[in-house]
Order: C-alpha cells, then sequence, then structure tokens
C-alpha cells in the first residue's frame, strides 16, 4: 500500500505542472520505477487475452486506398492512448483539384486542446497558401453568395474521416472568421513562392490566429476555452505529398518522419526527414542562446525550456510566448498563480515555425512513417523502416507459383516464404503492426506477447508512467 | 440425452421378433434381394457396397451421386491398401484382406486392370517409441499371416536406395502391402455395376427424403421420384448433411479436413518402388506415374467447410493450396527422400477429406431410422477398406448380420454430443492425424474435452484426478496424490506421455487397487448409462430380451446378457429389480446409444424406457469396509449380502438407489444419487470413511481389480459375435426354463455342439513388469507358433504379482486348422504365448478367476 501512495504522490506531482512535456530520457527512468511496481500488480489483474490485445490495439486503426495516379497510394494509420484522453491526433487529408496529399500527427501537451485545434485547421490553412489566387477569388465569391461559411473548409480540403475521431469546433464560427480573413489576406497578397514557404506561412498564421483569439481584448476580457486552448501545445510533423513525388515536411517539436526506402540488395534504409527540436539538438539550443543572450543559465534546465517544456518549438504554449504583463493580467483574471514561468525575462521564447526540409520520392522509396514521441521512444527510424518494410514483403507476397521449378526450389522459397510472413506478424495494418512491435519488444530485442499485455493491462491512471500516447501514419507510394 | 418414445411396435403372440428390426437379428432376409436398395453417393464406399449388393443378388440397386460419379474425396485417394489398416485388429484385418480380394475379383471380372500390385511398404521408425509401436503392428501383421519383419537401419537402403536411413533406427518391412490406381478401380466398378443390373444415376441429387413409420420409403432426386426399402448414406463430406435431411435426423458425424498429396514429375523409380510410410515426419511415399506420390500432413489439419451448412459441391473438388503451411512437410518429403529435390513438382493437391471423431469409418445401420444405413468417413483409408466396408454393408442387408464384430465401425458407438458441428470440427483436428501421430496405450483425445463431466467432477479434480474420456464423459483415471493441478491437456507430461511398458502412473494405481482389497475406495462411474424401465409387461419384455432369469424377487440384482439371433452380446447389462413392475438397469458407458436403441426398439406399448443417465451421479463404493462405512450413513439397513438393491437415504441424500455390485469382483456397492445431493452424499462419505481409509479411486485400479478377477467387460472384451458360453457365463443363461427370449435357438443349438472359443485369463510369466514391455490389448495368443487368440485387455494383478491378459482362445486342429471344441483341460494343460511387439512370453491360461 505504501507503494501505492508513493505512486500516487509522485503522480500528483506530475500532473500538477499540465504544461510540462516530459522526454524520453525521463520515461526510461521512470519506467524502472514502474516496472517494480508492475511485478505486484500483475498478480491481481487478468492477464489480457490474445484477442483482447488485438481488439485493443486496432481499435483506432484506419486505411485508404486513395486510386490516386498521383505518389501517394495509401496509407496506414492508428493510434494508442496512454493518456486519458488520448492527446495526440492525427489528420490526413487531399488537397481539392489535385493529387497532393497532407498528412499531419500532432502530439499535444498540457490537454489535448491544441493539438486537437490545428489537427482540424491546419490543413485549410495550408491549403489557402497553395491555392492561386484566383482560385481564391473564386472560393471567395462562392462563400459570399452561395455557401454557408461553413462550407469553406470542405471547399478547400478533403479530410479523410476516422470512424473514431471527433470533430470538436471546426464549424466555430470564431475559427472560421480566422480562416476567412486569412483568405481575404491571401488574396491581396503575394502567394509564397514555394510549397515549403506555404507551409511556414500557413503554420505561422494558424499559431498566431490560436494565439490572437485568445487574446483578452482591450476591455481584459477572454475566452476561457480558447484560452485554455492557447495554453496547450503541440508538437506537429506535417507532410506535404504532391502528385509529382516531392516531400515537403514540416517539424514542429519532436514528432519525426523517416522515408523508408530499399537498398540494391534487397534490405531496407532509414532516411530521417526532421529534426527533434529539443534540448539536445545543439542547432536548436544555440537558436534560442542567441535569441536570448545572457540567459545560458536559465534558458534549459534540466533539458527543457525554462526547465519546464521538452519541445523547443511547438504551436499553442501562449505561457512561453506572451508578453509577462499579459500572462500576469490572466493571472490576475483567473484568480491563481504559476501562470508565469520564473526567469520570464525575454518573451517570446517559443515558436511554432516549422523546419522545412524537402525530398523527392525516387523509385526505392517505398513508404513514408510519420509517428509521435510515443512510439520514438522504444524505436529508432531504422527499426521502424525494417519493420514496415518486412510487412510490406509480407504483405506484398502474390500468390505461390511453383510452374518449372523442381521440388528443392519449390521448398527453398517457401521457407523464404514463410520467413517473410513471420515476420509480417499478424496484423494487417501497417501502423499497428509498429505499436505491436514497440510495446512488445524486450530488453533483449525480441518480441513478445506476454510483455504486450503487460503494458495494456497497467491501470489507466499507471499508463501515463511507462509509455506516452502513440500516433502513427505509414504512407505508401505508389512506384513500380 | 434421449428423448423417450414409445414405440408402436406390438410383439407377436407368437413371440417371434417383429420387423422390421432386420440386421439385429438372423432372419435370413432373403426378401431383401428384391428390396429397392438406394445408394447415395458414388464414391468408393458407394461403389463397393453396390458391388457386394450386386454380387450377393440384389435385383434392384441403384446408386445416385450429385455429381459424376467418383468425383468427391475418392479421386484423390492415394490408392494404398496396407495388409492390415492401423491400428492392426481383426475388424482391420478383414477390411483390408476382403478389399484386396475385391481388386483381385474385379480385375478378373471386368478384364480391366487396376492397377493393383503388390509392391510392399516399408513402416519407418526414428526414434525407440515408433520403433515398438511398429513392431507392435508388425506382431499383429505376422498374427494374420503376413510376412512381415522387423529391419535393421543399415538394411533399409537394400529395399530402395532413394531413401535417406542414416537417422532411422529400424523399419519393418510388410511385403503384402499394395497399391491400385484409383481412377482404374472406379471404372472397373463402373463397369462392373452397369453389367450386373445396377443402376447408376449421375448429376442427379437428393432434394427430399420421405419417411413414414421410422423407414424412409421415396425419396425425391431433382430428376424423378423414388420409392425405397433401404437406404445407403455413402455421402462421404456430405453424409452428415444427408443424414440431416430426413427426420428424424440421423446423426453422421462426419466433418472434412486438409489432406496434401504431392506429385513428382517421372523421376528414375519404376513399379519396384515399395511404399514408405514414415510416421515420424508425418509423410508416406508411393510410385505413382513413374515419378512418386507424397501425402501427408502435420500433427493436427485443418478442418475445412465448417459453416453450418452442407460443404459446397464442386466435382472433382481441390481447395486452394496453402503453400507456407505446407512447407514443413515437404520439408519432411525432401528429408526422407533428398532425391526429390532436383525432380521437378507436377502438382501438389489440397484435398478435403472426410473424418470422424474417433478415426475409423462409420459403417452399419443407424440408430434414428428402420431401413438406413451408412458407410462414410473413410479417414484417408478408404482405398484399403472400401472393399471390407461395402462387404459388411452388404452382409447386414442381405444376410442380417456381418461376418464378424463391427463394433469400432458402428454408427452406435457415437452419441448426440458427437454430431454437434462444433465438437467435431474441434475434434476432427486431432482424430484427423491419428494414425500418425505416436499415440501410446491409454491416451486420451485432448481436444473437445469436458463435455460430460460428473457433479462430482470440481472434487475430483481438487484431489488431483486425472481424467480421461469415454463417450463424452471425464473419468478420473488414477488420483496424483500430493496435490497440483492436472497437466490435463498437455501430452506431454510425464503422465499422459505413456510408454508402451510400465505405466507412468503405476504407482498410483498400486495404491488405489490396495485401498479397494484392503479399505474402501470411491470411483465416480456416473457416465454409466442408466434406464427406468417401468410398465404392466415390463416382466415379460425383459424376459424375452435378456439371456437371465430377470423374475427376481424385489430388491435382488440380476446380471444379463441381451443376445441377438446368433446368441451374441447385443448388450450387457445389470437389472436391479425395485419393485414388481420397475427394474433399474445400469449398462457400460459406451453403450448408451445401442443399449437405448435396443430398448427401445422393442419395447411394447405397455413398458415404458426412460433414460436416465444424467438424472444420477454414481459412486461405486469397493472395498472391505463399504458396509461398514455405509452403515454409519444410511437411513435403513443395508443388506451385507451381494446382489441386493434398494431404495434408501444416504447421509442428508433421500430416493438414493444402492446397488449391492461394483462392476469389479470386490464387495461393496454402487450408490445412484440424484444429482444435488451428489456432492453432499461424497463429503459425508469422505469424512465418515477416515477411519475406514476411504480414498479416492480411479477408472484403471478398477480395471486392474476386475481383469485379475476375469471379470470381462462388453466393448473392451466380448461384443456381439460372442456367446454367454464362450464368455463363461453360463449361469447367467435360462435354458433350464422354457422362457422363450432372443438367441435361444442359438444358445440351445451351442450347448449341443459345446464352445470352440473360450474366454480365458493368462497370466505372463518370466516377465519384468518393470523392463519388459507390456500387453495392452490386440496381442496375438499363440500355441505352438499358431494363432488361437488375441488379447482383450490387459492388467497388473497386483495380488497375483502378475501381469494378467484375458483373451479369446480357441483350438484349431494342428493338421487341417478346422476348430474343435475348447475343453477345460485343453486350457489348463497348454503353455500359450502372448506375442509382444515380437517376442513371445509364456502365459499360464485358465477359465476360473482366481482366488485372491
Amino acid at each position: 500500500m505504501l507503494q501505492i501512495a508513493q505512486i500516487n504522490s509522485l503522480m500528483l506531482n506530475y500532473f500538477s505542472k499540465p504544461l510540462l512535456k516530459t522526454s524520453p530520457r525521463l520515461f526510461q527512468h521512470q519506467r524502472s520505477r514502474i516496472s517494480h511496481f508492475q511485478s505486484k500488480q500483475s498478480v491481481v489483474r487478468n492477464q489480457l487475452t490474445s484477442d483482447q490485445i488485438s481488439k485493443i490495439l486496432r481499435s483506432n486503426e484506419c486505411e485508404e486506398v486513395t486510386g490516386s495516379p498521383g505518389i501517394v497510394a495509401g496509407f496506414h494509420s492508428n493510434q494508442l492512448a496512454a493518456n486519458n484522453p488520448i492527446e495526440d491526433r492525427r489528420r490526413e487529408a487531399a488537397l481539392l483539384d489535385s493529387n497532393d496529399y497532407l498528412f499531419g500527427v500532432f502530439d499535444g501537451h498540457g490537454g489535448w486542446g491544441c493539438a486537437q485545434t490545428v489537427s482540424e485547421r491546419l490543413f485549410a490553412y495550408i491549403a489557402l497558401s497553395l491555392l492561386p489566387r484566383s482560385r481564391l477569388k473564386e472560393i471567395h465569391r462562392e462563400i459570399s453568395k452561395h455557401f454557408h461559411l461553413s462550407d469553406l473548409h470542405n471547399l478547400l480540403i478533403k479530410d479523410f474521416i476516422h470512424p473514431r475521431e471527433f470533430y470538436d469546433i471546426k464549424h466555430s464560427t470564431v475559427f472560421l472568421e480566422s480562416l476567412i480573413r486569412r483568405l481575404v489576406e491571401r488574396i491581396d497578397s503575394e502567394q509564397p513562392d514555394s510549397h515549403s514557404n506555404s507551409i511556414l506561412a500557413a503554420v505561422d498564421s494558424l499559431d498566431a490566429d490560436i494565439s490572437s483569439e485568445a487574446t483578452p481584448n482591450e476591455s481584459g476580457n477572454f475566452n476561457i476555452d480558447y484560452l485554455k486552448t492557447a495554453y496547450s501545445g503541440s508538437c506537429a510533423c506535417i507532410v506535404l505529398a504532391t502528385e509529382s513525388g516531392r516531400l515537403h515536411v514540416g517539424n514542429v517539436g519532436d514528432c519525426r518522419a523517416v522515408l523508408g526506402s530499399r537498398t540494391e540488395d534487397g534490405g531496407w534504409v532509414a532516411t530521417g526527414l526532421t529534426r527533434d527540436h529539443n534540448a539536445e539538438n545543439r542547432d536548436e539550443v544555440n537558436r534560442l542562446q542567441l535569441d536570448h543572450p545572457n540567459e545560458e543559465s536559465t534558458l534549459i534546465k534540466n533539458g527543457r525550456l525554462l526547465g519546464q517544456l521538452a519541445p523547443l518549438r511547438s504551436f499553442g504554449d501562449v505561457k512561453y510566448k506572451w508578453s509577462k504583463s499579459t500572462l500576469l493580467g490572466i493571472q490576475a483574471a483567473l484568480n491563481t498563480n504559476g501562470l508565469v514561468p520564473s526567469n520570464y525575462h525575454t518573451p517570446p521564447y517559443l515558436t511554432a515555425t516549422p523546419e522545412i526540409s524537402e525530398i523527392e520520392v525516387g523509385s526505392r522509396d517505398k513508404f513514408l512513417v510519420i509517428a509521435s514521441d510515443g512510439l520514438w521512444e522504444f524505436m529508432s527510424g531504422e527499426r521502424a523502416v525494417q519493420l514496415v518494410g518486412e510487412f510490406l514483403e509480407g504483405q506484398g507476397q502474390t500468390e505461390f507459383r511453383p510452374d518449372g521449378l523442381t521440388i528443392g526450389e519449390v521448398n527453398n522459397r517457401l521457407i523464404d516464404r514463410v520467413r517473410v510472413l513471420n515476420r509480417r506478424g499478424e496484423e494487417r495494418n501497417a501502423a499497428t503492426h509498429l505499436i505491436r512491435q514497440a510495446l512488445g519488444q524486450s530488453e533483449d530485442g525480441v518480441y513478445r506477447s506476454t510483455r504486450v499485455a503487460e503494458l495494456l493491462n497497467l491501470p489507466t491512471d499507471l499508463v501515463r508512467w511507462s509509455r506516452d500516447d502513440i500516433t502513427a501514419t505509414v504512407v505508401f507510394f505508389n512506384g513500380d | 440425452m434421449f428423448v423417450v418414445k414409445t414405440l408402436s411396435f406390438r410383439r407377436h403372440a407368437s413371440r417371434r421378433v417383429f420387423n422390421p428390426i432386420r440386421c439385429l437379428h438372423n432372419t435370413s432376409n432373403d426378401g431383401n434381394k428384391s428390396s429397392r436398395i438406394i445408394i447415395c453417393g458414388g464414391g468408393l464406399y458407394g461403389l463397393t457396397t453396390a458391388y457386394h449388393l450386386t454380387k450377393l443378388g440384389c435385383e434392384n440397386v441403384t446408386l445416385i451421386d450429385q455429381g459424376p460419379i467418383g468425383s468427391g474425396a475418392t479421386p484423390y485417394s492415394v490408392g494404398m491398401i496396407p495388409s492390415v489398416l492401423y491400428p492392426g485388429n481383426i475388424l482391420n484385418h478383414y477390411l483390408a484382406s476382403q478389399t484386396r480380394q475385391l481388386y483381385e475379383d474385379l480385375e478378373n471380372e471386368t478384364n480391366l486392370s487396376v492397377g493393383y500390385k503388390k509392391c510392399g511398404a516399408l513402416h519407418l521408425a526414428r526414434t525407440p517409441d515408433r520403433l515398438i509401436f511398429i513392431r507392435r503392428y508388425m506382431a499383429n501383421l505376422q498374427s494374420f499371416g503376413c510376412k512381415a519383419k522387423l529391419i535393421q537401419a543399415n538394411e533399409i537402403a537394400s529395399y530402395t536406395y532413394i531413401i535417406r536411413s542414416d537417422d532411422l533406427i529400424g523399419g519393418v518391412w510388410d511385403p503384402d502391402f499394395s497399391i491400385v490406381s484409383i481412377d482404374l478401380v472406379i471404372k472397373a466398378l463402373v463397369k462392373y455395376l452397369s453389367e450386373n443390373g445396377a443402376q447408376l444415376m449421375d448429376n442427379t441429387s437428393i432434394t427430399k427424403i420421405h419417411v413414414n413409420n421410422l423407414s424412409i420409403t421415396h425419396i425425391d432426386t431433382d430428376k424423378s421420384g423414388l420409392d425405397c426399402d433401404i437406404f445407403i448414406n455413402c455421402a462421404g463430406r456430405w453424409a452428415r448433411h444427408l443424414g440431416l435431411m430426413s427426420t428424424p435426423a440421423v446423426r453422421v458425424p462426419v466433418q472434412s479436413c486438409e489432406q496434401y498429396i504431392l506429385r513428382s514429375e517421372p523421376c528414375g523409380v519404376n513399379e519396384t518402388f515399395p511404399c514408405v510410410i514414415d510416421n515420424d515426419g508425418g509423410v508416406q511415399f508411393r510410385f505413382y506415374n513413374n515419378g512418386i506420390l507424397a501425402s501427408g500432413g502435420l500433427l493436427s489439419s485443418l478442418p475445412v467447410f465448417t459453416d453450418a451448412g452442407a460443404p459446397p459441391f464442386i466435382p472433382y473438388q481441390t481447395l486452394p493450396n496453402k503453400w507456407e503451411t505446407f512447407q514443413p512437410v515437404l520439408q519432411e518429403i525432401l528429408h526422407r527422400i533428398p532425391h526429390l529435390s532436383t525432380v521437378y513438382l507436377d502438382e501438389l493437391l489440397t484435398v478435403p477429406e472426410a473424418f470422424t471423431p474417433d478415426g475409423s469409418p462409420i459403417v452399419g445401420d443407424v440408430p434414428e431410422l428402420m431401413n438406413y444405413y451408412v458407410a462414410a468417413g473413410s479417414h484417408t483409408q478408404g482405398a484399403g477398406g472400401a472393399g471390407g466396408v461395402g462387404r459388411i454393408i452388404a452382409d447386414l442387408i442381405v444376410n442380417g448380420l456381418a461376418d464378424i464384430s463391427t463394433w469400432n465401425v458402428n454408427p452406435l458407438r457415437f452419441g448426440a454430443i458427437h454430431n454437434i458441428r462444433r465438437y467435431l470440427i474441434d475434434r476432427v483436428e486431432e482424430s484427423s492425424c491419428i494414425w500418425r501421430t505416436l499415440r501410446y496405450p491409454k491416451n486420451n483425445h485432448h481436444s473437445a474435452r469436458k463435455v460430460r463431466c460428473s457433479s462430482l467432477y470440481p472434487r475430483l479434480e481438487a484431489a488431483g484426478a486425472h481424467f480421461g474420456e469415454l463417450f463424452g464423459a471425464e473419468r478420473a483415471e488414477y488420483f496424483r496424490r500430493g496435490g497440483g493441478t492436472d497437466p490435463l491437456y498437455d501430452p506431454e507430461s510425464r503422465y499422459n506421455r505413456g510408454g508402451f511398458g510400465k505405466p507412468g502412473w503405476y504407482d498410483m494405481v498400486e495404491h488405489e487397487y490396495w485401498v479397494c482389497r484392503q479399505h474402501v475406495g470411491l470411483v465416480d462411474i456416473s457416465s454409466y448409462t442408466k434406464y427406468w424401465l417401468t410398465g404392466e409387461g415390463v416382466v415379460d419384455y425383459l424376459q424375452y430380451l435378456c439371456a437371465n432369469d430377470v423374475d427376481c424377487p424385489i430388491g435382488t440384482i440380476v446380471h444379463t446378457g441381451m443376445l441377438n439371433s446368433r446368441g451374441g452380446y447385443e448388450n450387457d447389462c445389470s437389472l436391479a429389480r425395485m419393485d414388481a413392475n420397475y427394474y433399474f438397469v445400469i449398462a457400460p458407458t459406451v453403450q448408451h446409444t445401442r443399449s437405448h436403441t435396443w430398448l427401445e426398439r422393442h419395447c411394447p406399448s405397455n413398458v415404458q424406457v426412460q433414460d436416465v443417465t444424467d438424472l444420477y451421479t454414481a459412486i461405486n463404493v469397493i472395498g472391505p469396509n463399504a458396509s461398514l462405512l455405509l452403515e454409519d450413513l444410511v437411513d435403513g439397513i443395508i443388506d451385507s449380502r451381494a446382489m441386493h438393491c434398494l431404495e434408501i437415504s444416504i447421509g442428508y441424500a433421500a430416493k438414493c438407489i444402492a446397488v449391492g455390485i461394483t462392476h469389479c469382483g470386490e464387495p461393496g456397492w454402487t450408490l445412484y444419487i440424484p444429482n444435488q445431493y451428489a456432492i453432499s452424499v461424497y463429503d459425508s462419505l469422505m469424512a465418515r470413511g477416515q477411519d475406514l481409509g476411504v480414498d479416492n479411486v480411479g477408472y484403471h485400479a478398477m480395471r486392474w481389480l476386475r481383469i485379475e478377477k476375469l471379470f470381462v467387460y462388453w466393448g473392451q472384451d466380448f461384443g456381439s459375435t460372442d456367446t454367454p458360453f464362450e464368455v463363461g457365463r453360463d449361469h447367467r443363461v435360462k435354458l433350464n426354463t422354457d422362457i422363450d427370449f432372443i438367441g435361444r435357438d442359438a444358445l440351445i443349438e451351442q450347448r449341443q455342439h459345446g464352445v470352440k472359443r473360450r474366454f480365458v485369463m493368462l497370466t505372463l510369466e518370466a516377465h519384468n513388469v518393470d523392463t519388459d514391455l507390456w500387453a495392452w490389448g490386440g496381442e496375438p495368443v499363440y500355441l505352438n507358433d499358431i494363432v488361437v487368440g488375441r488379447v482383450t485387455s490387459t492388467g497388473y494383478g497386483f495380488t497375483l504379482g502378475k501381469l494378467v491378459c484375458l483373451a479369446f482362445v480357441t483350438r484349431p486342429d494342428s493338421q487341417s486348422g478346422e476348430l474343435q471344441l475348447v475343453t477345460t483341460s485343453y486350457i489348463s494343460r497348454e503353455r500359450f504365448e502372448i506375442d509382444i511387439a515380437g517376442q513371445r512370453f509364456a502365459a499360464k491360461a485358465s477359465i476360473y478367476p482366481p482366488l485372491l
């Protein structure tokens, strides 16, 4: 009992800092502590059956085949909650009138509000930046004449709807008003000169809108819901895959996108398309230190921004963006304290500006894995690519044809096929496969279903101690 | 459970058997020769049945097939005919020898070749246990006159250079093993039937079966209607659903599983290539089209067509190949014949084959309808047994009885549970591989278990019971003292794995044996079949059915057989007369369907037969202290003399039936307790019995107790072809009265002529219980190198200190081989030998139980 009390007090401690985003390293430390506890827990909790495990793992999965002649053949996506409710979000969408696709994984922290709003709104912003002015004018005309304001989103973008996902606030007038304001603004200005800059512009616009919607007006009033949203934060990894086969990856924070490619000898190789924006990234720390000279000792503490936030770029998190006076005003209005981080000298400390990378999809490039850090704390990009690659090999197996083979050759080929099939595992969804393998991987690198059962069987209030929310989206490319 | 049906058959004044109970009686039924016989299914079983019927003179045989003749699983039969089908008992020898006879005759009668060729076979062993297994099989082969012999590993290559033998430890050469080409067999059978007046209707489906008065009278097909006197279901994998088409439905528990057949291109072997049976690898080989045909599978095969509906009908259907699943089998194929790896593949076939829950086909007349026969579930042994199967059906129809006891293939061996879809699917996955897996004596099935559990199951389980299964019933075989959970379903556990010598559970059974001999033991025998027979006519009815005089005083018990017209035991049971017109009947577990069918079919309107098997929990209280234990608990006086019965209160339970028999020759009582009171009574017995040395006892101990006392059991030791005189139960026959009963005439005749076979008890001499292999049943008994009998059941007699075998023995004339009368002096004078896996052990015979 003592131990439960200890854990509870530790957890309270953790949750009392709502804006804290734990780093993978901290997790390692916590996990060892939890595993000690787990062994006692398992005595009282029934072991999950393999059917139950599969049901839990697959409950959020979705698959889509685009049928598009462009580069994107389809995608598999899935997520597994650790927080309750889950704070990760994902979104996949097609740009209207083109074979361009957008994929995003959004890893919220301090609540799910920011991740939810970014996931719902960002792609429309990007569409705005990408569309030519003539088309925007047309849309504007249609909106003002025939359509209701709420149709605007559907004129810009077509979301893939996940059966178990909800749209919280999409039709909220305020958000749409912001969007139409951006539309008008875009009509009056120059189009960004590249896809990458379009993403850049869109992200900045959205983050600015989230911020401004929450900002108290002249009379000091504010909408508490928008404020909550802006106070929470979200990392994001967005990929624009154009029809021609070019990937534009925008990364904010510590989600990752990894490209999986075949090597000449039939193996798989991983290419990271993002860099984590955290304290382990020297360039990021340097950037911050240049912006905030003379704060070296307080800027990054314990691997965290101002000793609190793990990612060094993020949507929302206005606590690190607004001026001290604004924060103090809100603190006074809410009659609370602790809203201003200590050593808050030269805000803003945080930006949502994404780091953009571009790559041409070659004939050897087969898929792209985008996932939140919940996955990456369990496995490297190389491992993920290896797993999905083997999954593809298993799935891509065509009917075996023994024609013209000797019996010995038949046997050898079957042995290969069996090996590939075994590696694929039982899943039909590559994202589920990744999540299952991530959970089941034990210290010696071997997959153990008992470990999956243990992790899934943790009481809800303890799960967050052993792992983070996991979201994975695997995008498959058309190729030969 | 059975619904009690009171059939409206009236017994004739003459007390002759009423029609149409054919087959169950020896009414030489020449009328059947002109009957309209409809065979449904043009597979091997259907064709051979038609062949034998035609041969026996039936003039009106129609064979219907929903597709072309021989288009189900038949064309994919591997066409191998062992000298004796596994596991090598008399019936399996009969099936195989009749089949070989059929192929030879067919070639002569039709002038068509069926590709029949004696190529011999090598049975290979990779492990010592497998070697024992095939040596036991060899001993049986030899006893049937086959010149099978044991061969050393290094000799194997001399039989065929092509197979790898460096990993083998030995083998058995069977020179009589033969092969046929099934397509040629079908052609020849079709030709024979067409020329001999049988009607073949292909591409005709049955749409409706008309039943009147429990007989099939007419069938509708998609082409026309056909009147029908006798209906034979040979529908292979559709047999179960054809059975369900009639009302009442007929149970034919058959389910399809996948089997693999691989054919190579020609590879330099010729017709001299012997068949190779490598069951350790699950594969077998034969010569085929100048190449090699390999068949086999893994340790379980995948059930197919598992949906509730009938399997689809596609002529010559094969299943999509699952290459990856097949790979381990292919590995074994290439392991045994490495040369094949350079040979081109002709084709791999995944074919659906019909299997039954216990590994044997279903052949005979069914309990549900009067003129309905089944021959189905060939278990991939169709080509090896079809001739015998057809012969049995034809004999049943024309002569009323088969030449041989067919209990192992009889439809009556199954009950309602066996035809349940889920049960079948789960069970055949295991039973389909029964002849490939190495099965030890007393091994149980591990699939589809816990179907029937007695009320005491939880108590026994907690006491460490190891359960075996019979007719779906879980029965404690022995108790592992010291607790622990039972590794019931773990075939690798020490107890379950077993062996061919002294079993792992020997010590436990020894303890239980002495509990029964010296103190008092409790055995849960709830699975025994139980009936209430009541009504005004019950005494007359039972007098006519039973060989013994059943008009005994109220409160006493009669052991009796119910004989068929040949005097053979249809059923064996104990009747407890509870009242003037009320008998409580106890019959063996395996006879559930059989005894019920027999009782019901003869039941006049003034008798009620009620199956109460599931109403009572039965506790067998065995041992010298049994009466002492009961005295303390019963409300009334327990008659200490044996063979008494009464309704009594025991512990807190009223209306229990106490019957003064133990089924194993020991003093004691069997208590039949209404189910809900069972735990209470059991707990009372256990608590009160502490001072008397009470303990749990399992079936193995009970079995060994009864074997040591020459106490024979129906189904294990004797059956429908054995008479009371042969079994040594002369005193249980009322020939000294003038009361008529079924089988009386046959018994009178046999009494006049004397018996030519007797049940004896053989105690093995110079047999080391610890190191020698044991006899487990089926071993041949020799006298001067002539086979005179076969062991039925065996057990270790702890009082005698010897292994005891029960066996029928005959007395063949040393010159002519003709059977002579078996006399007491013959039995006691001669020195018999029992062949255990090729080693002969001298045995002392006796027809009387020893004084223990």
